[in-house]
């Protein structure tokens, strides 16, 4: 019997996945149970009710094309016997990096951790600095380091009790799962990059799921030819043939599409501004810890079990209930009890090239919108701290652009190009970075980002009629230099 | 400047290691000083990652490009503050580390990238002989120093040395 077929889940993707006793044992395991309750999407069902899946089903999806990948670029045929076992050893280590890639993640995903990000710069901005002859410093705060959910993950392969006790029993160790995980720019060599690249099992899976969840077709992208021209250039450098180039142009633009038109809704985009600070009111308050220390604690003691989208959601519900929060707080933590999301006053969208002056450019508008929130709460009488901006920090089609190494503001040029989809080029019998062929759409838009900042303002209903919406909308694009504002 | 510039600014001149990117061994340096300074007990919260050159964050880089623009623009406002002393004494503790021993033939980003290497790895792995598997692999180049790398590591007391 095919060891990857030992179980068989239905999934509404990829529809029966084949799974082994070690996956089946992982996916028992409390830490991976908990993954049911922690939303891929988080916010999102508040505006397209069925994308409310979870990085359960997901990262089942990720196990699966982990191994549809490695068998499109392994061809088992002609193996003998020992051969045959070291393939089925590195099929299974893939396919285990996919299944726990997401293992890591906090309550409410990604939110969570752009809260601790914004815990940390707007509650301790100073951290870790003292002025020069004072006496003045923010030094009581010195925990300026947290974990991201890769490093929980790698954490949680290294002390869950119930996951290192799994592995124990087989051929694999907590490191060779996780090395999988951080490598980013390159694999071991005896494996491809399969789990973090442009063209991956993560982004293929979550762009099929997000768009047979929400209903709309931006990420129906082509996996089955897909993963029929996989390739592996001679050079250990795994790439797409040729063929298929236009289906990988068609992929980038539909995870563009998705995150332009879905992700960033801007309904889902305000909420998601609304609930980090909501997250930052309970860690000032002390009912969330975010220290590495105390995210060891929580695996250690099998409390991260409970730490979950259920779970931080529960401390929201006591908050709405509790009377001691002042009117910005209570308006906050209603706003997601209730779904009464804030109102997008103003937007400028724009798709420019990506350099470094474009980037400082975009910049410098958020920081003039940023400076007209006083002028606009003092204006309209509306308390500030309910006044605010976001920005999607330029959404790019791809990784790194074609111009990165002109540019050398971009990136540290091959760190980060590792990342690129390769086309395989029959003629020269090599691959290049998708950017650089002419025949790709790729060639154009790599280069391109789409820029979009947007200003909101949370408030009771009643309180922020569509008149005094159009007015303050006003005040703001005669207020600003740049007259493309809507 | 911002918050994150001010810092990095003076992680970087108390460990001696110039804010200059324009070559890229000047910003491996940047990345590989700052990751052991993390590693010794300064912790920015930067997170770092396996890439070509060993670890790597390119939140970093990010704002180590904003910093070198802030110091084009003539912003100086570095110099008004000083790192409290949890984040200055590891760094006073590691600065040694960052200079390339006698006995070593390496430029100094190539010595950081060695160093980082290992520490990286063993920090992942907690096992000695497979960081060292990962460093030959992975850096064959500079794999001859492995042991007196390992061993000055050891001298300035790194966690899990």
């Amino acid at each position: 019997m095919n060891t990857f077929e030992k179980y068989k889940i239905h999934d509404a993707i990829h529809k029966t996945i084949g799974l082994s006793q070690l996956e089946l044992d992982i996916i028992d395991t409390k830490s991976f149970q908990r993954l049911r309750n922690v939303k891929q999407l988080s916010l999102l069902s508040y505006v397209f009710p069925s994308a409310d899946y979870s990085r359960f089903s997901h990262s089942l999806g990720t196990c699966y094309l982990s191994g549809k990948i490695f068998d499109a670029l392994h061809f088992d045929g002609d193996l003998n016997k020992s051969e045959r076992i070291k393939h089925q050893k590195q099929k299974q280590k893939v396919r285990l990096a996919g299944l726990l890639h997401d293992i890591g993640h906090y309550p409410f995903s990604h939110v969570m951790e752009d809260a601790i990000k914004f815990y940390l710069h707007e509650y301790h901005p100073q951290r870790g600095l003292q002025e020069i002859n004072s006496s003045n410093t923010d030094g009581t705060y010195t925990a300026l380091g947290y974990l991201e959910h890769e490093s929980v993950g790698i954490k949680i392969l290294e002390r869950d009790k119930q996951i290192t006790e799994t592995l124990k029993k087989t051929k694999y160790s907590p490191t060779e799962i996780s090395e999988l995980m951080i490598r980013k720019g390159e694999s071991p060599s005896e494996l491809p990059k399969l789990i973090s690249s442009d063209l991956d099992s993560d982004r293929l899976d979550y762009l099929l799921r997000d768009a047979y969840h929400i209903g709309l077709p931006y990420g129906s992208t082509d996996l089955n030819y897909i993963l029929r021209e996989f390739y592996d250039d001679g050079s250990g450098e795994i790439c797409i043939n040729s063929k298929a180039l236009r289906t990988v142009d068609h992929f980038l633009l539909c995870r563009y599409f998705d995150y332009s038109q879905v992700i960033f809704h801007k309904t889902s985009a305000g909420l998601e501004e609304v609930l980090k600070r909501v997250i930052a009111f309970l860690i000032e308050n002390g009912e969330i810890k975010i220290s590495p220390e105390y995210i060891e604690g929580m695996i250690d003691s099998g409390e991260w079990f409970f730490y979950d989208d259920i779970y931080l959601y529960n401390l929201i519900r006591k908050m709405y209930k509790d009377t001691y929060l002042s009117d910005h707080q209570k308006l906050f933590v209603n706003s997601i009890v209730e779904r009464n999301p804030p109102k997008e006053i103003a937007k400028l969208e724009y798709i420019d090239d990506i350099d470094t002056r474009k980037q400082r450019l975009f910049k410098s508008r958020i920081s003039d919108l940023n400076t007209l929130i006083p002028l606009i709460g003092e204006k309209f009488n509306i308390d500030s701290q309910n006044i605010f901006v976001w920005d999607n920090k330029g959404l790019r089609l791809t990784k790194t652009g074609r111009m990165l190494e002109a540019y050398s503001a971009e990136a540290d040029s091959k760190d980060e190009l590792k990342q690129s989809v390769r086309i395989y080029d029959r003629v020269s019998e090599k691959s290049d970075i998708i950017m650089n062929r002419e025949d790709s759409l790729m060639n154009i838009l790599s280069n391109k980002a789409l820029y979009s900042i947007r200003l909101f303002i949370l408030a009771n209903p009643h309180t922020l009629d569509n008149e005094k919406i159009k007015s303050i909308r006003l005040f703001v694009y005669n207020n600003l230099e740049y007259r493309d504002w809507k | 400047m911002d918050w994150a510039q001010i810092r990095i600014k003076l992680f970087l001149e108390t460990l001696g290691i110039s804010s200059d990117i324009t070559m890229l061994q000047n910003r491996i340096c940047i990345q590989k000083a700052i990751f052991l300074a993390q590693e010794a007990g300064a912790d920015l919260g930067y997170s770092y990652s396996w890439y070509v050159h060993g670890p790597y964050s390119p939140e970093l880089t990010t704002d180590y490009y904003e910093l070198d623009n802030d110091l084009s623009t003539g912003d100086e406002d570095y110099q008004k503050y000083k790192l409290i002393s949890a984040l200055n004494d590891p760094l006073q503790k590691i600065k040694g580390l960052l200079s390339v021993p006698q006995d070593v033939n390496l430029p100094q980003d190539k010595w950081l990238e060695l160093i980082s290497s290992i520490v990286f790895w063993q920090k992942i792995t907690n096992d000695e002989k497979i960081t060292k598997e990962r460093v030959k692999t992975d850096k064959k180049d500079l794999f001859k120093y492995y042991i007196p790398a390992r061993k000055v590591i050891k001298q300035y007391g790194l966690p899990g040395f």
